[in-house]
């Protein structure tokens, strides 16, 4: 059912490194000593799934999303981390599927980077609302969500430069 | 070099308008705050706000020191790694709430609202 082809071997490990690589500058990276909220990331992870759903498809976009998440956790984070990047990584990719295949041609980069960003958000609360068994964990949402349309811009910009830079066609 | 689609702009439209909404309903139903809840993973107990006191708290190998002062809460000192819970600074109203993810404490103003607690300290 599945083959395995070199291309999606080779396109699925840089994808994964790519990702790997950008959660490590965003260790690098100690913006939650400026914004206080717990959870703040600037998500650029997220690039490279939203590239390789073009490039390799949905199903090992969820792939490369979860090993993503795994990895991350593994390598940089904790088991509470790895349980709110699970929680936002699954929500978020729901979106995407939706995006491809009911939404299709109406919505851009930015709009699917910046719709993923804030349901990784949700499901990150979410996830917290149950660890803390307290669903004023909500409330954290309000700034959240602002926040996460500045980070969805950004991340779907540099997925488009990206695309642009490494082909010569590309039209956005 | 940039085609903004409609989606784009309906996706942010909502998530705008989202917040302003969660933002309204917050301002709204604001009132003073008169306890302190603070969940140690399981067990929640609850502080009055007016009193003046601190609060050694020690879970999952991270201890903090909170402290109730003048009608208002702060994380005094605590060494998780974050540091987020002290970065939050002081909160007084119903609905702020601080929270350290790793040691699993969860620190909350509750309105007079509130009837449904067990005991009270303090």
């Amino acid at each position: 059912m599945i083959t395995l082809s070199a291309k999606r071997a080779a396109y699925g490990g840089f994808f994964v490194a790519m990702a790997l690589m950008f959660s490590y500058l965003e260790t690098l990276i100690p913006l939650n000593y400026f914004i206080h909220i717990p959870g703040f990331k600037l998500g650029f992870s997220n690039i490279s799934v939203l590239l390789a759903i073009f490039y390799l498809g949905t199903f090992d976009a969820f792939l490369i999303s979860l090993c993503k998440i795994v990895l991350t956790a593994i390598l940089f984070g904790n088991p509470t981390s790895f349980l709110f990047s699970l929680g936002g990584g699954i929500l978020s990719f729901l979106f995407l599927l939706i995006a491809k295949y009911v939404i299709k041609e109406k919505i851009s980069y930015i709009g699917i980077s910046v719709a993923s960003a804030a349901l990784h958000n949700v499901g990150q609360v979410m996830v917290a609302c149950l660890i803390f068994k307290d669903f004023s964990v909500m409330w954290y949402l309000e700034w959240l969500l602002p926040v996460s349309v500045i980070t969805g811009i950004i991340t779907g910009a540099v997925a488009v430069t990206f695309r642009k830079i490494t082909e010569k066609k590309y039209v956005f | 070099m940039s085609k903004i689609k409609i989606g784009d702009i309906v996706i942010i439209g909502v998530i705008l308008l989202i917040t302003l909404g969660v933002l309204c309903f917050r301002l709204i139903n604001v009132d003073r705050g008169e306890f302190v809840s603070i969940s140690v993973g399981e067990n929640v107990d609850k502080y009055n706000l007016n009193e003046n006191q601190t609060i050694d708290i020690n879970n999952k190998d991270i201890s903090l020191t909170v402290v109730i002062q003048d009608n208002q809460v702060y994380v005094k000192s605590t060494d998780c790694p974050e540091k987020s819970c002290m970065n939050m600074g002081k909160i007084s109203k119903s609905g702020e709430c601080i929270a350290c993810v790793p040691a699993r404490v969860y620190i909350k103003i509750e309105g007079k609202g509130s009837a449904d607690y067990d005991y009270v300290i303090g």
